[in-house]
Formats: C-alpha cells, sequence, structure tokens
C-alpha cells in the first residue's frame, strides 16, 4: 500500500523560488486523479474534462499550496470539488441519460483506452453510491487514506467520513453478496 | 449478535452523524461480526478505478497547456459565490410568492365562508329528488331576501354533465 499523504515535493521548486515543470507534475500525477475522478463520476470524459480543470486551477494557484498536506492531497481536494461541479451540472441539465450513451459508444471505440482503462469499473454498483461515499471509499481503497486525511479532501468532519465509509462497505459488501448469489443462482 | 443488532437498529435509525460514528468507533469497527456485513479493501479495489488503470493511458497534459495559456479557459472557480445569489435569489422569490398565495387564499377562504344559516321556520329542505324513479340532479336557488326558492332538476346522465 502506498503512503498516504505523501509530499512528492513537486512543488518545492516553488518553495525555492523557482518554475516548477508543469507537464512532469501532470504526468505524475494524471492517473491516480484520473482513478479518483472516474470512481466519483463514472464516466471518462467528464473525469479527464475535471482532472484537467483541477490541475490548470492547482497551477494557477500553486502559491496557495502551503506543503502541510502534501501536493496530492490539495489536488485531490480541487478535484473533489471540481467532480461535485460536474455532478450539479449534470443534474442541471439532466443529460446524464444521453452522456452515458454517448460514453458507451466512445468506449467502445477508444484507442487508448484498452480493457483496462475502458472498463465499466462497476458501474452499477457505484451508481450505489452518493458522491462522498464514493470518494471516501475511492480514498480508503485506493490510496490507504484514512477518515482523517479524506475529511481534508472532501471538507468535512472525521466523524462523517467514517459514517460515508461506513454507508458505502455496507452497500458495497451486500451488492457483491447479491451479484455472487445471482451467478451461483444462474 | 443481538447487541450488534441492536446497535444496529439504532445506528439506522437515528441517523444523526455524531452519533453514527461514536457507535462506529465503539462497536461497529472492533466487532467481527458486524465487520463481516462490510467490504474490505480488497473488494473494493475489485470494482473501483484504479490508478493503473490510466497509467500511461491519460494523458491530459495537452488540455492542461492549453488552458494553461488560455485565461478564457480558466475553471471559473468564482462561478460559486453567484450560484449562491442566484439560489438565495430564488429562495426569497419563492417566499415572497408563497406569502402573496397565502394572504390570497385566506381572503378569498375568509369570503367563501357560508352564510348565516336562516331560522327552521324559513329553511328550505328537500330529502331526495327522483325523475322516472331514479336519482335526479337537483339545484336550489333561492334568492336572496326573498321567500322564493328555484329548483331546477334533471336526469341524470352517465359519464357527463347534462
Amino acid at each position: 500500500m502506498k503512503a498516504p499523504m505523501s509530499d512528492h515535493s513537486p512543488t518545492a521548486s516553488v518553495r525555492d523560488g523557482g518554475t516548477p515543470d508543469f507537464e512532469q507534475i501532470a504526468v505524475q500525477f494524471a492517473a491516480p486523479a484520473m482513478a479518483l475522478a472516474m470512481n466519483v463520476l463514472g464516466n471518462r470524459q467528464d473525469a479527464e474534462d475535471a482532472c484537467q480543470e483541477a490541475f490548470i486551477q492547482a497551477f494557477r494557484h500553486l502559491e496557495r499550496y502551503d506543503g502541510r498536506s502534501g501536493f496530492q492531497n490539495w489536488l485531490y481536494t480541487i478535484l473533489y470539488r471540481r467532480c461535485i461541479d460536474v455532478i450539479r451540472k449534470r443534474k442541471r441539465t439532466s443529460r446524464l441519460y444521453q452522456r452515458a450513451k454517448l460514453e458507451q459508444s466512445r468506449q467502445a471505440e477508444d484507442p487508448i483506452g484498452g480493457p483496462a482503462a475502458g472498463r465499466p469499473v462497476g458501474e452499477g454498483i457505484l451508481k450505489a453510491l452518493n458522491p462522498q461515499e464514493r470518494t471516501a471509499l475511492s480514498l480508503w481503497a485506493n490510496e490507504g487514506y484514512s477518515a482523517e486525511e479524506i475529511s481534508r479532501v472532501i471538507h468535512t468532519s472525521a466523524g462523517t467520513v467514517r459514517v460515508h465509509l461506513f454507508h458505502a462497505r455496507k452497500k458495497l459488501k451486500a451488492i457483491l453478496e447479491r451479484n455472487h448469489e445471482a451467478l451461483q443462482n444462474s | 449478535m443481538r447487541h450488534c443488532k441492536i446497535l444496529n437498529f439504532l445506528f439506522e435509525a437515528v441517523p444523526v452523524k455524531p452519533w453514527q460514528d461514536f457507535l462506529l468507533r465503539r462497536h461497529m469497527e472492533r466487532c467481527p461480526v458486524c465487520g463481516a456485513h462490510l467490504a474490505g479493501r480488497e473488494e473494493a479495489r475489485r470494482v473501483l478505478a484504479r490508478e493503473e488503470d490510466f497509467r500511461g493511458a491519460a494523458n491530459l497534459w495537452p488540455g492542461i497547456k492549453s488552458g494553461l495559456a488560455d485565461p478564457a479557459a480558466a475553471p471559473r472557480s468564482a462561478g460559486r459565490p453567484r450560484m449562491v445569489l442566484v439560489t438565495s435569489a430564488a429562495a426569497a422569490s419563492a417566499l415572497l410568492l408563497a406569502a402573496v398565495l397565502s394572504v390570497w387564499l385566506f381572503r378569498g377562504f375568509r369570503a367563501e365562508r357560508p352564510m348565516p344559516t336562516p331560522p327552521a321556520e324559513d329553511r328550505f329542505e328537500m330529502n331526495y329528488v327522483r325523475i322516472g324513479g331514479q336519482p335526479a340532479d337537483s339545484y336550489i336557488y333561492q334568492p336572496r331576501d326573498s321567500g322564493m326558492t328555484l329548483i331546477w332538476a334533471e336526469k341524470k346522465i352517465k359519464g357527463g354533465l347534462s
């Protein structure tokens, strides 16, 4: 498991008065950021848009990063807000259905997204969780974050995160068991 | 086991986060019986997108680069306060509308209050109106300040007004 909240110090050059290598930072953090966005949004195109916007925002306001919590954690905080914005926008325009259909056809043709990148990410399963639960679950399972660390990303108390995580794990277990039973019965 | 069920019931019955967190820390996170109903990290990873899925496949840099070069493409972080303003304005309008509607409805209600019932000796009463042995629709009109009572009766027509 990765060490959570590790500061890879990509912005060390800023603190030293130099210019950071944005491309190198983007390359370094693109995959974990995409994984989180994909888990929260369940849609590759939206995830890419949210990630790009989060990186742009982070790079534009790099001076606000104080280095206390690790760059990845700070980036996740921005990314989470972008994802929530995307979800709000989706609700407003009610285009989720059309998007999903478009995404399906896009994924079928996606040349860079191999079977792994294009896989549905347990889409049906994750739909049963709300965005906070999906974020908490993703950070907990993929990044090994504790409730306190997740609480800094989603700007809530550690107690609330524990509750979100509990609900997420309980729902997930129930769905997995149901799927397992259905498979056995068939 | 019974203890767990009671605590689970209390957890669901009182959806207050501090209380739920208290129960989680005191019992559910330590109890193997409760833990058996929760997905583990490995199970979660099986349904989640992982970093490995996007390594080498997520080339975001061209989009970021063009976004950094184009100030117009900047994410609108100032959008939130504007959204708050719009939401507040909508809420205020809804409240105002509700208040106006309440006043209007209340007035209408007062205006439609039934007239005081006339004394029993002046009251016109009719038990049932029938035409051809069948119940009929009847309309009674009693003009104010008049001893006259008009009765209009007609056969009931199935499925609509006559």
